[in-house]
């Protein structure tokens, strides 16, 4: 049986990683719900910004890590580097799902509609979760474990060219629809903002990170037990 | 060797005739329906006809890949040719003959595309621009739909799962092929990143092709 694992950190990094998510996170939210000032065209609901441009980074990036563990899978044929790559990709569908629920309450009160279908944005983060859900549903469907091992990491490197054709489409594509260019191209922000968004930002990261360790090590131990299943019908 | 994979694969098609008949149907069908309901109000502009041929052109490598997978799949031809073949010749094989094959159908598209909306004009520049794009974007999606039609054969459900795999990982082919084409009518001149941007989709395909081929046998 194949007992090595991939050791990330020492574990004292758990535990202030936790702290860090419990002291910080509930002040990125109260910081964002009450510190900045309104912006008047938008009212309250503008205050999902600080939530939702911090998710959308977050699911715009997993699918890249995701991708690095499955070329690291195809390379070493170590099913933990799967393993890492098919946490990874759960965690980017739960973060771009979260984009695609925040985005429209915003728009609502931003544009007067909750979806623009001549946003390049919009139209290409909705095919980057079909791609998402298109790696699960593949996954599923496959019962040999080194096919489903092998053929994931390919789907996980065609997601991450669905994530940066998202990240690229308010860049590279000329864009007809509603959605504002990069947050960090403006330069226009106040400090206030400025000062809300990082901390968000941070906070986000953090409870990606957690959410992260959780995810892989519940998969590392299914596969475990996949693997001891399999020894022993044989 | 690779002669006579190429005429297997013509044969597999051959095998799916009934089916490349249907498709151009579906495809005189499906333009007609936008002629009459969009042309006849108010003229569809040049963009609008971009982004309906890229359409088709998805359209047509869908069905066109589902089907020769799935003749492919009924006759027992894919784990036969596997046996006795080297992986790569036989990708490249079934690419080039879906290429020589979707190539031949989008022209039959163009000529309908310019038979039914006025604003595309039958000229020298326009049908430059139509080849000049579509060319690495079919290449593109033949390498792509030949990869994913060997990954589906590994599913339970076989080619059906084709359709959830093909559709969303497509679509940076068909956004970057409509891009280019856009950039080429607004602005009339060859956009020669936009070009580099498609060959580099097909040249992508082609590797993770080659490479899943490679390491995906049984």
């Amino acid at each position: 049986m194949n007992t090595r694992t991939i050791q990330l950190y020492p574990l004292w990094l758990d535990y202030l990683l936790f702290a860090l998510l419990i002291g910080l996170f509930p002040v990125a939210v109260l910081l964002s719900l009450y510190y900045p000032n309104v912006i008047l065209e938008q009212g309250l609901s503008h205050r999902i910004f600080y939530f939702h441009v911090s998710v959308a980074w977050v699911a715009l990036y997993a699918p890249a890590f995701s991708s690095l563990f499955g070329i690291l899978y195809i390379i070493r044929r170590d099913p933990n580097w799967d393993t890492l790559s098919y946490s990874m990709s759960k965690l980017s569908l739960i973060f771009s799902i979260l984009v695609l629920f925040s985005g429209p309450i915003w728009a609502y009160s931003a544009w007067g509609t909750p979806w623009d279908w001549t946003d390049a944005r919009l139209q290409s983060f909705f095919i980057l979760v079909v791609s998402l859900l298109s790696y699960f549903v593949f996954r599923s469907l496959i019962t040999d474990l080194n096919k489903k091992a092998m053929y994931s990491s390919f789907l996980s490197v065609l997601c991450a060219l669905n994530a940066l054709l998202t990240w690229g489409a308010i860049r590279w594509i000329e864009n007809p629809g509603n959605h504002p260019g990069s947050v960090l191209g403006k330069g226009g922000m106040d400090k206030d903002m400025k000062e809300t968004f990082w901390i968000n930002v941070l906070a986000y990261h953090i409870l990606f990170l957690v959410l992260f360790l959780v995810i892989y090590r519940k998969d590392k131990l299914d596969a475990k037990l996949v693997q001891v299943r399999e020894e022993m019908d044989n | 060797m690779f002669k006579y994979l190429l005429l297997k694969e013509f044969q597999l098609i051959g095998r799916a005739k009934n089916g490349l008949l249907s498709l151009i149907s579906l495809l005189m069908a499906f333009l007609f329906i936008f002629h009459y309901s969009l042309e006849n109000s108010g003229k569809l502009d040049v963009n609008s006809i971009v982004g309906l041929k890229w359409a088709g052109i998805f359209l047509l490598a869908f069905i066109l890949i589902s089907q020769v997978t799935y003749e492919e799949r009924e006759s027992g031809a894919y784990r036969i040719t596997r046996l006795y073949i080297p992986s790569h010749l036989e990708f490249l094989a079934k690419s080039f003959v879906l290429f020589l094959l979707l190539f031949f159908v989008e022209i039959f598209l163009l000529l309908l595309l310019f038979l039914f909306f006025e604003n595309l004009h039958f000229e020298s520049e326009n049908l430059f621009g139509q080849f000049l794009y579509f060319i690495p974007g079919t290449l593109s999606l033949s390498f792509l739909g030949v990869t994913l039609s060997q990954m589906s054969f590994a599913t339970r459900l076989k080619e059906v799962v084709l359709p959830i795999l093909l559709i969303p990982l497509s679509i940076p082919v068909l956004i970057a092929g409509m891009e280019a084409e856009r950039k080429y009518f607004s602005k009339g001149e060859v956009n020669t990143s936009s070009l580099i941007v498609l060959f580099a989709f097909s040249v992508l395909y082609l590797s993770l092709g080659l490479l899943l081929r490679e390491v995906g046998e049984d």
